[in-house]
């Protein structure tokens, strides 16, 4: 890829890249606030506007942990999908098994991030292969979305913190929470320093075994997270709610910043990117274009954010890629 | 003397990395004969299905090759919006037939080369570049097809049921072009290129290879395998719909990884993919064939991926 471009860049490109992804929100939150003041100046508007936002968030975050270590997590929307089913169904019929199955992802992940490192295969075809099995057992225990989510459950995701709306409270908290943990403790260096150069962490005398279960297991935690929060706002269960997630959470750490072959990540920049990604449905409806575009908007959004960003890694002539 | 020459024969026929599918099938096979009265018939459906993975999967192939990174996500919103816009084009008449592929080829190159100047003017990941330009592509198809069912016209529909000696057309046709992109794989300047260029894009482009080139053509390739599945697709399933291709993402990866080619690029085969494609649908008609449900086919499905790329996995590590 860009190989020479992205070693020595520009100081302008340096001041740039973590600002992006606040550009690219901005571009977004600005049309909508502008063409719309209401949707925007209250708290309870944000509520409605930003609810949806919390399950994605999420995802986004479980694929940043993935994508730290150079990893990508295909099956993350069939999981996700499998979340709302346990949550939404077997767990008010049979807490103790739903519990026992939420568990189980958590374990399989462990078992993943562990068959991933011993066998020394690509992640994306293997979490291809785990993309059927999740959506195997999610229309298993419910071939067609409804079920009833626990009321504590949807209470919580309607709850209303004083001054500040949920979703904003959970996106600054997960977005610190996670740069306190890729940045500041020793196991987010660790998962840096796997994306980044895996002999040298190896030659270092660290477990790379270690930080890839942890890892996995971060990301099932992550994608349960975000599959409750999900059937918390839906208040039902659905195989395939959340199909489209794995791409939008990808999208969510590129245009926060991170890359591909690992160990750039930025937690903020992917909270950024993830409330992008979502609001671009609602700079559509504010402007009241159809919703045939909401895809190509998106699309259109990655390209322009990344087209902004590439202009500054322009310092060096690129002759392949 | 003979007797080690055969020996030597089997092992490296044992080493071959598309074996495995056809082990695959012929387990499959296998369990069909003791559990179905008409086995052959099944075989026979799965290659009609199959002939739409393989031709996909030969596409992806070709841009898996190029190495590292390189994947194509959009061939699910191509193979709708190729295919509806072929039907369009044709609008149910057999004279307008070729003007519609021709033009669904085209549009399909087009998509192709818009993809790759992403990735080299933007220096987008392919992944993105692919996905962000296929979420353009599925608004440009809803938009304009949405909830249509865009007829073909009837000559493409009574030539893709067509079967001789009980063999689909279809199939033989799609493996004989998966025969010849095998040759062109191995034995030609293109498919030595992007070996190359998958297995070390610096040397590659040191040694005078023009990179960009070749990895433009496999992108077009791809889109156009993926166009020309849609107009079959639609001619099969008797219209062209908006959602026909959204199986297509993880399973277009799924048969060439499966097929034995390496996920990282560099080692390719198409052999394999033939085999990695009858397999996956014989899979689901086994367990139809067992009256299981839909979800537990998705299960058993997904199990056997990752299942042969365990057996397998040795060969198809990853590099670096």
């Amino acid at each position: 890829m860009g190989q020479s471009g992205e070693s020595k860049l520009l100081n302008l490109s340096a001041i740039m890249e973590p600002l992006a992804p606040m550009i690219a929100l901005l571009l977004v939150v600005i049309p909508i606030a502008l063409k719309n003041p209401r949707a925007v100046n209250s708290y309870r508007s944000l509520n409605i506007l930003l609810i949806m936002a919390t399950p994605i968030i999420f995802a986004t975050m479980a694929q940043m942990m993935a994508m730290s270590i150079g990893e990508i997590d295909f099956s993350l929307g069939n999981l996700i999908s499998l979340v709302t089913c346990i949550v939404g169904t077997v767990i008010p019929q049979n807490f103790p098994l739903g519990m026992l199955l939420l568990a189980g992802i958590i374990a399989i992940y462990v078992v993943i991030g562990a068959f991933l490192h011993l066998k020394k295969l690509p992640s994306i075809i293997v979490t291809i292969g785990m993309s059927f099995v999740w959506l195997g057992i999610a229309v298993i225990i419910q071939p067609r979305p409804g079920g009833t989510v626990p009321a504590g459950l949807a209470a919580l995701m309607q709850y209303k913190p004083p001054f500040i709306p949920f979703p904003i409270v959970i996106a600054v908290v997960t977005g610190l929470a996670g740069y306190a943990l890729m940045s500041k403790t020793y196991f987010g260096i660790l998962c840096r320093g796997v994306g980044g150069n895996v002999k040298s962490i190896e030659q270092a005398g660290h477990s790379v075994l270690k930080v890839r279960i942890l890892v996995f297991a971060s990301v099932g935690f992550l994608a349960i997270l975000s599959g409750a929060a999900l059937s918390g706002i839906t208040t039902s269960a659905d195989s395939l709610v959340a199909k489209n997630y794995t791409l939008l959470a990808v999208s969510g750490v590129i245009l926060g910043g991170g890359s591909f072959s690992g160990g750039k990540v930025s937690a903020p920049g992917a909270v950024m990117g993830a409330l992008t990604m979502h609001l671009v449905n609602y700079l559509l409806m504010s402007y009241k274009l159809p919703t045939d575009w909401q895809a190509g908007a998106q699309g259109a959004t990655i390209l322009l954010v990344l087209f902004l960003v590439s202009m500054f890694q322009r310092s060096q002539k690129i002759y392949y890629v | 003397m003979t007797n080690s020459n055969s020996k030597s024969l089997l092992l490296s026929i044992f080493k071959k990395k598309w074996l495995w599918s056809y082990l695959g099938v012929a387990v499959i096979f296998g369990i069909l004969t003791q559990v179905s009265a008409n086995p052959m018939e099944i075989l026979s459906a799965s290659m009609i299905s199959a002939s739409f993975f393989i031709l996909v999967g030969i596409g992806q192939m070709l841009v898996i090759t190029t190495g590292p990174g390189n994947i194509d996500l959009s061939v699910p919103y191509v193979i709708s919006f190729v295919g509806a816009t072929a039907c369009a084009i044709m609008g149910a008449s057999n004279m307008n037939l070729p003007h519609g592929v021709v033009l669904g080829l085209l549009l399909g190159a087009a998509i192709g080369a818009f993809n790759f100047a992403l990735i080299r003017f933007i220096l987008m990941p392919p992944m993105i570049a692919t996905l962000a330009s296929s979420l353009i592509v599925s608004s440009l198809n809803i938009y304009f097809f949405r909830a249509l069912l865009i007829l073909p016209p009837s000559g493409l529909m009574w030539w893709v049921n067509r079967r001789l000696f009980g063999a689909p057309v279809l199939f033989l046709l799609v493996v004989l072009l998966a025969g010849i992109t095998q040759v062109v794989l191995t034995r030609t300047k293109y498919g030595r290129f992007i070996h190359a260029i998958g297995q070390n894009i610096k040397a590659a482009w040191l040694s005078g290879i023009n990179v960009n080139l070749y990895k433009l053509i496999s992108y077009m390739l791809s889109s156009m395998f993926a166009g020309l599945t849609g107009i079959l697709l639609a001619a099969y399933i008797g219209g062209a719909t908006v959602d026909m291709g959204s199986e297509y993402m993880l399973n277009s990866v799924a048969v060439v990884v499966l097929g034995g080619s390496s996920i990282a690029g560099g080692d390719s085969n198409s052999v394999g993919i033939v085999g990695a494609s009858i397999l996956l649908y014989m899979i689901v008609n086994l367990l139809n064939t067992l009256r299981l449900e839909a979800g537990w086919r998705y299960v058993i499905t997904g199990l056997v991926i990752v299942a042969i790329i365990f057996i397998s996995g040795d060969r198809m590590r990853r590099r670096g």
